[in-house]
């Protein structure tokens, strides 16, 4: 054996060995060093394996592309989308996620649960006759519902594909899609194939980077996409407005007419079609990076239970459900469970505190003190005045819920008759257009990992809260 | 224990703990195949292996024999067996140990010793060993320029001006070159 043995002499798989601790970027170089290295760097294994390390894509489903290619012209070109974004519009706000998936980079709309509160029990809407799926539609008065009037729905987190980066027969092409509930829905899924109003367009590829980028990146880390076909987007329809705000579909004209003008009476209309005046503008948005901050699950107390930090779909009322990020924090050097709009209203908007409870004030509550909102008040009041001090811990962790209630229910098919704790917390109000905010007081009430409520006690009402089953990947969850 | 004896001539012998040597998987094999043979007696002749390096690679195997096996996977190398939830995910980190890192030859006129040890490595399977090897150089090279690794390698440029220019070209998507 010669005395000299360089890297070179060294056998194919054994260089193959070493390239497969380098990156993309290395790998590139080894590349250009001699023509021998050329090919062993070009190995679909090493670039399959790249692009299941980085990529988390490892299925190849795009027969026409090599990994290498795959890796290079599709995957490292869109390296940032890939994620979670929050939605720039100011009021409405929203959650964005984007995937690779085997027809094209997706990115979907995360929109709240629908809300059934409104429908559950009712058979009629104005004088318009409201069928489960399963049930036939012989007249022409008729309304389908998406979903049963479940709770089990409120855990859901709805998703609606807004545009495509589509990577099929080696072309890359980018459209947006009009309207499309029914992907990944969890809801609607059964019924896809019978959503009338899908329609993709192409859309203005914005390349401001060497003439390759589909979509701009914004200073800020985020991104810009506009589509050129404005004209589509406001075509989008009452019909549309009614499956993606309410959950049903309309099987006739006439039902829609009659629907619509029931509706329109209501102050429903007016905040929900402000929602969907959003979703119509998507087709020009910005976004910013997501990421859910807070402490760890660590620094919690341990003798109770407390919700778990993420996506919660939150019942607000006649706004209808909103998500909302709820995450542990310090706040004034106390430890606090904070909740954030992720979609907002037009009183408190995207992106602006919702509540703030404080995790050390605990409140221990009989059936009396809950009776009313007054009675709530003054039970709240005393516990102030003891320093919220509660040393009946398994009381505490058991405590009696609304029964037949005075409160405003924001959650009809729903009952809860105790809960694992409550804390006193402080919610953000404000008069529309985000004016005169205030913290107003409210009790938090946990019933399990998943669900929390908060009483709004000078509004009288309930919020119900529930954690999304999809949750973004985040660091501190 | 067992013999080793490099290729050198004369050969130089090493007499090493048998727990040891089977890191070797090449030599663990060979032992098993000679079950019954009185193998502390046999020397084992490495014809590729010279005795610098097989100093190096039994102060490595003595000094490893107490770790924990590797956990073996089947591995799935070739591309058609397209198994989404492959091991490759799962693939534990390549670190190089304290000892290690001062064991490896790897200062710059050792260079060559370090190939020969990688070599002697993969030709006895001696896979913890080829990795850390391997980590180290690909360590080395990453965050280099072409010029960099072609010298540190001692390896002649074989493209043509053109060919080379076209292939600037082609990877002009890895950005920060």
């Amino acid at each position: 054996m010669a005395a000299e043995i360089l890297l070179y002499d060294l056998p194919d798989e054994l260089i193959v060995h070493t390239f497969r601790f380098l990156d993309y970027q290395w790998l590139t170089v080894c590349r250009m060093v001699e023509k021998r290295f050329r090919n062993l760097a070009d190995s679909e294994m090493l670039w399959k394996r790249l692009t299941r390390l980085d990529y988390k894509a490892d299925q190849i489903l795009w027969d026409c592309w090599t990994y290498r290619d795959f890796y290079s012209q599709v995957l490292h070109r869109f390296r940032y989308l890939p994620g979670w974004w929050l939605r720039n519009s100011e009021i409405i706000g929203g959650l964005l996620q984007i995937t690779v998936e085997k027809d094209g980079i997706n990115c979907y709309d995360c929109i709240p649960a629908v809300d059934g509160r409104f429908y559950a029990n009712e058979s009629h809407l104005g004088n318009v006759r409201i069928l489960r799926q399963n049930e036939s539609a012989n007249g022409n008065d008729y309304c389908v519902r998406l979903n049963s009037p479940d709770v089990g729905n409120y855990y859901k987190l709805r998703k609606r594909r807004l545009f495509t980066i589509s990577y099929l027969g080696r072309r890359l092409r980018m459209y947006c899609h009009q309207s499309d509930l029914a992907i990944q829905d969890g809801i609607f899924h059964r019924t896809c194939k019978m959503c009338t109003q899908t329609s993709n367009h192409d859309c203005e590829l914005i390349c401001p980077i060497r003439g390759q980028r589909f979509i701009e990146k914004l200073e800020n880390g985020g991104f810009r996409f506009s589509c050129q076909d404005q004209e589509a987007h406001e075509s989008m329809d009452e019909k549309y407005w009614l499956e993606v705000e309410h959950g049903f579909r309309v099987l006739s004209d006439r039902a829609l007419t009659s629907l619509m003008s029931y509706l329109m009476v209501s102050e429903m209309y007016y905040f929900r079609s402000i929602k969907f005046k959003c979703l119509r503008d998507a087709a020009s948005f910005t976004a910013i990076p997501y990421k859910l901050s807070g402490l760890s699950t660590a620094a919690l107390p341990d003798d109770v239970l407390l919700p778990r930090a993420g996506l919660y779909n939150g019942t607000y009322s006649v706004h209808g459900l909103e998500l909302i990020e709820c995450y542990f924090d310090m706040v004034h050097d106390e430890l606090a469970f904070v909740g954030r709009k992720v979609t907002g209203d037009q009183n408190v908007p995207a992106r602006e505190l919702t509540f703030t409870a404080y995790v050390n004030r605990r409140l221990l509550l009989n059936e009396d003190d809950i009776a009313s909102p007054n009675n709530l008040s003054l039970a709240v009041q005393a516990h102030e005045d003891s320093d919220f001090a509660v040393n009946d811990i398994a009381s505490f962790r058991n405590q009696p819920f609304f029964g037949d209630h005075p409160w405003h229910w924001d959650c009809s098919g729903m009952t809860l008759d105790r809960c694992c704790g409550r804390y006193m917390s402080e919610g953000q109000i404000a008069d529309s257009g985000f004016s005169l905010p205030a913290f107003s007081p409210q009790v938090l009430a946990v019933h399990s990992d998943k669900c929390f409520t908060l009483s709004w006690i000078e509004l009288g009402c309930v919020s119900v809260f529930f954690r999304c089953d999809t949750q973004p990947h985040c660091d501190s969850l | 224990m067992i013999q080793l004896c490099s290729n050198d001539d004369p050969p130089v012998s090493f007499t090493v703990p048998r727990k040891a040597v089977e890191l070797s998987k090449t030599i663990k094999t060979m032992l098993e195949d000679l079950e019954g043979f009185d193998m502390e007696q046999t020397p084992i002749p490495l014809p590729n292996v010279d005795a610098p390096t097989l100093e190096l690679i039994v102060k490595w195997v003595e000094q490893h024999q107490d770790d924990p096996p590797p956990v073996e996977k089947p591995r799935v190398e070739d591309d058609d067996s397209d198994d989404s939830d492959a091991d490759d995910d799962q693939e534990p980190e390549v670190v190089i140990p304290e000892w290690d890192k001062k064991f490896l030859p790897t200062d710059d006129e050792q260079k060559n010793q370090l190939f020969k040890l990688l070599n002697a490595a993969n030709y006895l399977e001696i896979k913890p060993l080829l990795d850390i090897g391997c980590k180290y150089v690909a360590d080395k090279i990453s965050g280099q320029t072409v010029e960099w690794v072609r010298d540190y390698l001692n390896m002649e440029n074989d493209y043509t001006p053109e060919e080379e220019a076209k292939l600037k070209e082609e990877i002009a998507w890895a950005e920060g070159l």
